[in-house]
């Protein structure tokens, strides 16, 4: 695959790369743009290269997952030392961002506090199979983890976001 | 929709579709990264493993030139354990007269009847 075709290809599937860049970064919209630009300048440069193996989309998605996890680590890194130092830092934002959350819709806020209370892995489970489509299969090569793995994640997240939600539904009726 | 979405699930699949439609609204148009950002990263790169190999360089250099130098093989050992070993040997104590004491020949041998000694001095006597 030449350039310009990994181009059109890049750009037939930005809009799915940026909602799975945000779940990656807890919907920060500022830090998802930077993981979607990084992980395309990887691609462009070539130190990540699609070897055909998957389909172009879950590769993208591990590049971007794996890109999403680099940086959250260096911002991490950056804040610890920056607390050490008494450089005044804006606190560290929760995984599910409530300021982004509040520009959603109610209904759609309420899904994704919901899902901001499953643990990570089951929240990408669950964006990669409803929010992108993707089958368990192609979610697991995207999270770099067994079928049974993603299975299981897969599994137990929706268990739990049905609970959360008729909790918090019980909790609106009141 | 997923083939292992299951009819039970669409209400799940629709939630979530939902997210997407609206988040959708909010993507930023796609653009690839310019060239200068390219460059821009790969002399980044370049600058981080120059830097990596001179931290490693100067780390090679402190460790050689800071080892110690007590601990050596037999073919380089010094000369100061040989010397040390000779001069315990020929060493002669100051206080060394003290062991000579009258009569001192009269216990170096078996006696022999009839074989006559000198008297001994003795301090104090005659």
């Amino acid at each position: 695959m030449d350039d310009t075709e990994l181009q059109e290809e890049l750009a037939r599937l930005h809009s799915a790369s940026v909602g799975w860049a945000l779940w990656c970064c807890g919907h920060r919209q500022d830090e998802a743009e930077d993981v979607v630009q990084t992980a395309y300048l990887k691609i462009l440069d070539r130190s990540a290269t699609f070897d055909g193996r998957s389909s172009l989309r879950t590769w993208l998605f591990g590049v971007i997952r794996r890109t999403a996890v680099a940086q959250q680590r260096r911002h991490r890194v950056r804040r610890l030392l920056l607390d050490r130092w008494l450089v005044t830092e804006p606190p560290a934002t929760s995984p599910a961002d409530p300021e982004a959350i509040a520009c959603q819709s109610d209904r759609n806020r309420h899904l994704l506090r919901a899902v901001g209370q499953l643990a990570t892995r089951q929240q990408q489970v669950l964006h990669l199979v409803f929010y992108q489509d993707l089958t368990v299969e192609e979610a697991s090569r995207v999270m770099h983890v067994s079928l049974g793995t993603a299975r299981t994640h897969f599994d137990r997240g929706k268990r739990r976001l049905r609970e959360i939600l008729a909790e918090e539904g019980a909790t609106y009726e009141r | 929709m997923s083939d292992e979405v299951s009819d039970e699930d669409r209400d799940l699949h629709d939630a979530f579709a939902a997210v997407r439609r609206e988040e959708a609204t909010q993507v930023p148009p796609f653009s690839m990264p310019s060239r200068i950002a390219l460059e821009h990263r790969r002399r980044r790169w370049s600058g981080t493993l120059v830097a990596a190999t001179a931290c490693a360089a100067a780390l090679i250099v402190a460790a050689v030139s800071l080892r110690p130098k007590g601990r050596t093989t037999h073919e380089g050992a010094s000369p100061e354990p040989a010397q040390a070993i000779a001069s315990i040997t020929t060493w002669k104590p100051e206080t060394d007269f003290l062991l000579n004491t009258p009569g001192r020949e009269l216990l170096q041998g078996v006696p022999v009847i009839g074989e006559s000694h000198p008297r001994a001095h003795t301090p104090g006597r005659g």
